[in-house]
């Protein structure tokens, strides 16, 4: 027999706060996590806003009990933690409850971890540039600015920038000693994490999985490259209404940053142990666009292949899908590829089927944003209700499907399928099913 | 000792240790053991002898703290015999040096 994986645990940690409760409430009320860049001094900078994690909303130290470890944990990897920690609390784990040896960790990370916002500011600040700015000719003094900056440098700075820490960490505290994988694959990360997860189990691997993903590219690296590449939105004068996602007036993501994290466990596993079930994750696929390295091809082939074949691994056929939690970017590409590919695979249905993109509220956790969109899911599932897509105002010819605009609309869902494409062109499409005996 | 006295220097030195294994100072005595007693471990090692190069302005080379081969246990690595009397001694050694 098959067997099967629910989802027993969650944890967030987003620019709300941490706890799924306030992540909740937050996005079925339609809430902005926009807010103007506070982390670094940003007031030179095209983008100048962005769904951030500030320290009077999250201490990490509420939730890691090795402080000294702290030093050497990037910010993504801090947030990872505490979403950890909630998520197995909220399972109801006690100690000795899973073999260790069958209790494994799959994270999805990435993104710029390198440059951490202090080490940016040592090399832009510090004595380095002084010397820059002193030097009557910068080139002779190449080398010896190289130098300083790196004596200036922790010699642990390394352990922040490796981008597998966050699962490395998850495991020592969690005595986690299963195997124990990162996946990076930009902003697909946490979904496949999270679908590699589900295999585990599934081919008896694991028995208890702690999976998901963390993200923060709020620095200045991060705001300057992906400005760079034209997607983020330069709303800076209405920065609440920046992230539009289907909205024709709609240019560019706005960036956010968190950790989402489930723990994933085999179904009778969680039963003898009394576990509670948020639901079941049915279906899941990868694949790639092989296209072009930022370009969706025009009729999103990957996106519905990817949809498709996650329908057919959870044997749902499309109609019975009761919500959607679009990829959604708001940008004029993504927006518009995804809504063709979701008519290609729904046909007629996918007038009917609600559509709607979280990202409205939290912007774009990058490599954790599969995840944070799975709890949404999982949550719009218990409660009955449908998030909205905010900032919905102009409708696009191209984009003319049902995103459940401005206002969470009370609904029954069954059935949720979540999508998750990234920079590169990997896509993944997740399934989840309130539980039901089978 | 470039104005160092051997009270100032075991004073700057328990700050270090305090900030980088985040304990109390109180705890820290010259016989404690770095590792052992102290709960650092080697990466913390690293990092203490950065913060001390940083605060007294001196090097150690290969972020080590020398300590005589024939001292080391069999089996053991040199940094888990390391006493916060050792790393004073170190420093004291490299500021009389200068």
């Amino acid at each position: 027999m098959k067997r099967r994986a629910v989802i027993s645990g969650m944890g967030i940690v987003s620019p709300y706060g941490p706890g799924i409760d306030v992540f909740w409430d937050s996005i079925s009320f339609g809430v902005s996590a926009a807010k103007s860049i506070s982390g670094f001094d940003a007031k030179d900078y095209p983008v100048r806003f962005a769904a951030e994690i500030t320290a009077d909303r999250y201490n990490p130290r509420d939730f890691i009990s090795n402080k000294k470890s702290i030093k050497i944990m990037s910010k993504a990897v801090r947030f990872v933690l505490g979403a950890a920690e909630m998520a197995v609390r909220d399972s109801g784990l006690s100690e000795g409850a899973c073999d260790p040896q069958r209790f494994g960790v799959t994270i999805g990370a990435g993104g710029v971890g390198p440059v951490d916002t202090e080490l940016w500011s040592e090399i832009q600040y510090g004595e380095a540039a002084r010397r820059v700015q002193e030097s009557d000719n910068d080139r002779e003094n190449v080398g010896q600015i190289f130098k300083i900056v790196m004596g200036q440098i922790n010699p642990l700075t390394p352990l922040k920038i490796l981008p597998n820490m966050a699962a490395a960490h998850i495991a020592i505290i969690h005595q986690a000693r299963g195997s124990n994988y990162t996946i990076a694959t930009a902003c697909t990360s946490s979904s496949q994490a999270i679908g590699e997860a589900l295999r585990q189990i599934q081919r008896g691997e694991n028995d208890l999985v702690i999976t998901g993903g963390t993200d923060s590219m709020i620095n200045p690296m991060g705001v300057l490259g992906f400005n760079m590449l034209g997607v983020l939105s330069r709303n800076n004068d209405n920065y609440r209404k920046a992230s539009r996602p289907f909205d024709k007036k709609r240019d560019g993501f706005m960036l956010g940053e968190g950790a989402a994290i489930l723990t994933l466990e085999e179904l009778e596993h969680c039963r003898k142990r009394n576990g509670k079930i948020y639901g079941e994750v049915v279906g899941y696929a990868t694949t790639s666009d092989a296209f072009r390295i930022t370009d969706e091809p025009p009729d999103g082939y990957g996106i519905a292949e990817v949809m498709r074949r996650a329908l057919e691994d959870a044997g749902i056929p499309p109609e019975n899908i009761d919500y959607i939690n679009a990829h959604g970017t708001s940008t004029q590409m993504n927006d518009r590829t995804e809504t063709r590919a979701i008519k290609q695979v729904f046909g007629d249905c996918a007038y009917d089927v609600p559509i709607s993109s979280t990202k409205s509220m939290i912007g774009h956790w990058a490599a954790a944003c599969g995840a944070a969109e799975l709890i949404a899911s999982a949550m719009a599932m218990k409660h009955g209700l449908l998030p909205p897509t905010i900032n919905y105002e102009e409708p696009d010819p191209d984009c003319d499907l049902n995103y459940v605009p401005n206002q969470a609309i009370p609904q029954e869902i069954k059935i949720c399928l979540s999508n998750s494409f990234g920079f590169g062109g990997q896509n993944a499409c997740l399934i989840i099913r309130r539980f039901k005996e089978e | 000792m470039k104005g160092w006295t051997e009270d100032g220097i075991f004073e700057a030195l328990k700050h270090i240790l305090a900030d980088a294994l985040e304990i109390e100072t109180a705890i820290i005595q010259p016989d404690s053991m770095v590792m052992k007693e102290l709960g650092a471990e080697s990466i913390d090692i690293l990092d203490i002898a950065f913060r001390i190069e940083t605060r007294f302005d001196i090097k150690i080379p290969e972020q080590a703290f020398s300590v005589k081969p024939e001292d080391i246990p069999k089996g053991k690595s040199a940094n888990e015999i390391l006493t916060v009397q050792a790393i004073l001694d170190f420093i004291k050694n490299r500021l009389e040096g200068q």
